[in-house]
């Protein structure tokens, strides 16, 4: 805890500016002020807490396929956020219920979209009073529960909002022109190559947001946090003679439009991956319950430490979760918090979150942030996993033990580092892979290469030939379940590389990974993916093949 | 099957390109679709394409402030396919489907979006393949219902033949409407809610909406018709003392933004609204009440549109799940001799007032028809489209829908005319004297409507409900009238219709969008105040809040 104060405080220093506070803050400040001073319903406490959000953003959408634009938006939208609690830091509304959302009410006012001071007040105005006559009430039951109990409140399971210094950060970002016109262009020029392919049925989507996140509390915490994602998604989709279904898809990631690849990039990328489905077509499927090592190259590596680390059961996140002190008693805390300090992965593997890291090899690390939706600063480097034990899980503002403190991570992980000691070349972590397989007594060892599965589930793999090294690509398998037992033998490469991926916190938010480039686990499983085939019947002949 | 009227809905609009590309291609990819199809075995006896191409804008404030301004635009495109032939194809009832099962589905599937932009490829790749997949299970339903002994049990035939229409309007200029002075106009009308502090929420938004609708079919019909609105609603809550949140609402509808009335006349609206509100607010909740009522001309509109129109949608006659209630009453009294209702969709004006259910030709392709469907009292003929009936053969252009759905039956302009009307005073002596009649203290009187429902199924009461949002008590003894809150005006239609007594000698317009079946469709209803012997009330549902503890922010005090 100490430890992230420190870090709070260089971050506050470098990156405050003093600028006088928008239309949009001192509208958002002002009304918390006011709502401190004055809220009070009857009887009840009047708030310990206030807090207000406005995501101020544009977000541009394109679709395209068969080189024509099917929809082609702009949207401009302010979207409120608001917390009110009351009673004490360690005993408030939030302490012993599960239903931490009040429902808007129908007197709810939109947030104005000019900068219009009483519009923004008014809306919040109308959010905060609903929320604190909620928290007011339900904080007045929480006393009484607790009280029914005849126990300290240290003794029973709570929810306490950690305490914080306040944070100013004011990013003020002239935003580069989006065009619109030349994207739809762009998007018309890519989607023509699929006219002749055999694979009419794709589309290619560009999303762009910009825009600021505020963030205003009564602890004096302000922040304006510029905002700016691009994500050009691909998805080629077709079927082979036997009517299933051969796909291909791809993400890019920017925090502008223009720093995505070039048109005559993506245009040779596309070109490739439909050259590359149509060699696929003819290969096999992969058929077989496959258990044991398995090498995962470039981006697979990433995909699959999402998916252990962040996704599953077993992620390295605390909920806020606690058991019900009346009534039906479900303990659904996730059972990582019991094994911090326990090991759960190869001595060889470490694991930290550097979410102010903003680049790493060249790579722009999209996931980088300087505050999270609670306005907590995370700390520069945060160890999850150190030499195979677990040493802290990512987490918000609200603690539910004595041990947890707030680390700044209430969106996600950010960026993720993915270590490994024990490493080799290559070259010698294939020989290791096939070392492996023969000792498990099987008959081939599979490579997973620079597959995206995180979120269809779907990859393709290499079997590995034990005598020869030689490698047949087959296609459509899946993990047959994968938990933090698989990290328990691991070793890597040398090199390192990073990778970006969509998932976690606001719409279009990215993780960003640096994970060895290879990365050789001692046991997954691994079945074959069915797929539901469909033929399609042509009763008239397919005009693009006229 | 509930339908609904309401004021409130959206809707969609239009833009074309100079030489309409998108015609072309779908008059190519239909040509060609048919000639290949007649190389196989059970081709479709009737293929239509229907391209929705719709600009729509929205602006909203509220209390002053803007609060959201987007405009999109898109095609949708929605494919018939029909196997079989006129007499018995995919679209033949079924057991199966009438509990919701089976392979039965209309002729056409949903909509899918297609280019915008003029792309050929991208569009004809579109029409291909929803062609393809529509008629696949055009196919399989027809083999279906070809052995279903209850299909075979229904002689009615499933399409009637009609006339090849070829209509195409020339694309409408694309610039319409001055944004930024709309918006501006969209804040200063909401401004005047500020000075309410009981203002739950004081809204107002603008739809602008232009569609070029096509209509291309296998029978050679080439329809291409432009629609344009623009529809400004102002919406109003007021806490009542006791907590309940009262609604009322004013809309205004043109066929351009400039038809709309001016800023003073809006205005002046706003500031009434509000005062009726402010009364709202101390207004004493009603009670339920019988007895006689005078609904005003819009009440009426919407009163007509729920009881009777709904009933006179023909489609919905051929399924024994519906109540069926005018179905063997052609040619018999269903209505006061004095009263006369018509369906004219070709009607663009009332008055002088834009109609907001003109077109003219409906979404089968056919031509929209002036409809008697009740002369003086006598059930003349039903609302048709396509798919016939026992006692109605053909289409008389009413087959409508949304851009997502099947078309069948439904209104369009609903005209009810009196042979015999009287003064709007006179009513209100029939009122006060019937009142006094049946021994009560005051008879209703219903100003202003949102909107109401009704069942027309076998399984749910034939009941309709109408939510007036402007309602007095008419004393008996003199008193000046009453306002009250909280009555929904409910009833059967049969024993509705024989109470209706006297009508106004003035017409009113209520403009709205009815939802059903084959979605939201734009409608009016044009009708007389009437004077109704007996009405039956209830209470509406409250919808409490509570105060918010602090005031309205209204200045920079903090």
């Amino acid at each position: 805890m100490k430890h992230v104060f420190f870090l709070l405080g260089f971050i506050t220093a470098t990156q405050t500016t003093f600028a006088q506070p928008s239309v949009i803050q001192k509208a958002m400040q002002d009304e918390i002020d006011r709502s401190m001073k004055e809220l009070q319903l009857d009887s009840f406490e009047k708030p310990c807490y206030v807090s207000c959000s406005i995501n101020d953003v544009t977000v541009y959408s394109i679709t395209s396929v068969l080189g024509g634009v099917v929809n082609s938006s702009e949207l401009k939208n302010r979207v409120k956020g608001n917390r009110v609690l009351v009673g004490t830091y360690e005993l408030n509304d939030e302490s012993l219920d599960n239903n931490l959302f009040s429902s808007p009410e129908m007197n709810d006012i939109q947030v104005p979209l000019d900068d219009d001071y009483l519009g923004v007040r008014r809306a919040l105005w109308v959010s905060i009073d609903n929320v604190y006559k909620n928290a007011a009430r339900q904080h007045a039951k929480n006393v009484e529960t607790w009280k029914e109990q005849k126990k300290p409140l240290e003794e029973i399971p709570h929810r306490v909002f950690a305490k914080l210094p306040a944070v100013k950060i004011q990013n003020n970002q002239n935003f580069a022109t989006f065009d619109k016109k030349q994207w739809e262009a762009n998007l018309r020029q890519l989607t023509q190559l699929f006219v002749k392919s055999n694979y009419p049925a794709s589309n290619l989507s560009l999303n762009y947001i910009q825009g600021y996140d505020y963030f205003e509390s009564s602890e004096g915490t302000s922040l304006k946090l510029s905002m700016q994602r691009a994500t050009l998604q691909l998805a080629i989709i077709g079927r082979d003679e036997a009517g299933e279904l051969v796909f291909d898809q791809a993400v890019w990631a920017a925090t502008h439009p223009d720093e995505l690849p070039t048109v005559a990039q993506l245009k040779a990328d596309i070109e490739g991956r439909l050259k590359k489905l149509e060699e696929r077509k003819k290969t096999t499927k992969f058929d077989d319950d496959y258990t044991g090592p398995v090498l995962l190259e470039g981006s697979s590596v990433a995909d699959f430490m999402s998916a252990l680390l962040f996704m599953g059961r077993e992620r390295l996140m605390y909920d806020n979760n606690i058991p019900s002190l009346t009534g039906f008693r479900n303990d659904t805390r996730n059972s990582m918090e019991s094994r911090i300090g326990k090991n759960v992965a190869a001595t060889t593997l470490s694991v930290k979150a550097l979410a102010h890291k903003k680049e790493h090899l060249g790579v722009k690390l999209l996931g980088a942030f300087e505050a999270d939706s609670e306005g907590v600063v995370p700390p520069d480097e945060l160890t999850l996993i150190d030499k195979g034990m677990l040493k802290d899980l990512l987490n918000d503002r609200t603690l539910t033990a004595a041990t947890q403190t707030a680390n700044g991570h209430r969106d996600g992980p950010g960026v993720i580092q993915v270590s490994v000691s024990e490493q080799y070349n290559p070259k010698q972590l294939k020989e290791k892979l096939i070392a492996q397989a023969k000792e498990a007594g099987l008959e081939y060892a599979l490579i997973i290469r620079n597959e995206n599965f995180g979120r269809i589930g779907l990859f393709n793999v290499y079997k590995v030939n034990l005598q020869t090294g030689a490698e047949e690509f087959q296609r459509q398998a899946r993990f047959s379940s994968l938990s933090l037992r698989n990290l328990r033998k691991i070793s890597a490469t040398t090199g390192e590389a990073a990778f970006n991926q969509p998932g976690f916190g606001a719409e279009g938010a990215f993780t960003s990974y640096i994970v060895p480039q290879g990365l050789l686990i001692g046991e997954v499983e691994i079945v074959r993916a069915e797929i539901p085939s469909y033929k399609e019947d042509e009763f008239v002949k397919d005009p693009l093949k006229q | 099957m509930r339908k609904i009227l309401f004021v409130l809905v959206m809707a969609g609009a239009t833009v074309a390109s100079a030489q309409d590309v998108l015609l072309e291609v779908l008059k190519e990819e239909l040509n060609r679709e048919v000639k290949e199809f007649a190389k196989i075995e059970t081709p479709p006896y009737y293929l239509a394409y229907r391209v929705n191409d719709v600009s729509y804008t929205q602006i909203e404030s509220s209390f002053g402030s803007l609060v959201q301004s987007y405009s999109n635009r898109n095609r949708l495109l929605f494919t018939t396919v029909r196997v079989g032939d006129y007499t018995f194809d995919n679209t033949h009832p079924s057991e199966e489907g009438r509990w919701g099962g089976g392979d039965e589905m209309g002729p056409g599937g949903n909509a899918i979006q297609i280019a915008v932009d003029d792309s050929r490829e991208a569009i004809q790749y579109s029409i291909w393949r929803v062609t393809q997949n529509s008629y696949k299970q055009a196919r399989e339903t027809l083999k279906s219902l070809k052995n279903s002994p209850a299909s075979a049990k229904n002689k009615l035939p499933d399409f009637s033949k009609t006339t090849a229409e070829q209509f195409v309007e020339p694309p409408l200029a694309t610039d319409w409407y001055n944004l930024a002075e709309w918006q501006d106009k969209v804040r200063k009308f909401s401004a005047p809610f500020q000075k309410n502090a009981d203002m739950v929420s004081g809204d107002v938004s603008l739809q602008l909406v232009s569609e070029r609708k096509y209509f291309v079919s296998s029978e050679g019909s080439i329809v291409v018709q432009n629609q344009r609105y623009a529809y400004l609603m102002i919406n109003g809550n007021i806490r009542a003392k006791d907590g309940d949140i009262v609604p009322l609402h004013k809309s205004f509808f043109a066929f351009t933004p400039e038809g709309l009335p001016s800023d003073e006349v809006v205005l002046q609206e706003v500031d009434k609204l509000i005062t009726i509100l402010t009364k709202l607010k101390d207004a004493p909740l009603a009670e339920p009440y019988s007895g006689p009522a005078i609904l005003d001309a819009q009440v009426a509109g919407v009163f007509f549109h729920e009881i009777f129109g709904h009933r006179v949608e023909g489609e919905r006659l051929r399924d024994d799940m519906d109540s069926q209630t005018f179905k063997e009453k052609i040619n018999q009294p269903v209505l006061n001799k004095n009263l006369s209702v018509i369906f004219d969709p070709t009607m663009k004006e009332f008055q002088g007032k834009p109609l907001n259910g003109f077109y003219r030709y409906d979404d089968e392709g056919v031509k929209g028809q002036r409809v008697v469907v009740v002369d003086n009292g006598i059930l003349k003929t039903f609302l048709m489209s396509r798919t016939p009936l026992e006692s109605v053969k053909t289409s008389n252009g009413h087959g409508r829908a949304d851009a997502n759905s099947d078309p069948v039956s439904r209104q369009s302009n609903l005209i009810v005319e009196a042979n015999k009307s009287v003064a709007f005073q006179d009513l209100r002596k029939m009122l006060i004297q019937e009142a006094k009649k049946q021994g009560k203290k005051y008879g209703y009187y219903f100003k202003d409507v949102v909107g109401g429902f009704t069942t027309t199924d076998r399984f749910n009461p034939n009941a309709f409900n109408i939510f007036p949002t402007e309602v007095y008590r008419v004393y008996t003894d003199g008193r000046a009238d009453e306002l009250v809150r909280g009555v929904d005006l409910i009833g059967t239609p049969l024993a509705m219709f024989a109470e209706i007594t006297a009508a106004d000698k003035q017409s009113a317009i209520f403009t709205g969008f009815c939802g059903a079946e084959s979605g939201s469709v734009p409608v009016t209803a044009v009708s007389p105040s009437l004077f109704v012997r007996r009405i039956e009330t209830q209470k509406k549902p409250q919808a409490d809040i509570e105060s918010t503890i602090l005031k309205t922010p209204t200045t920079n005090e903090y």
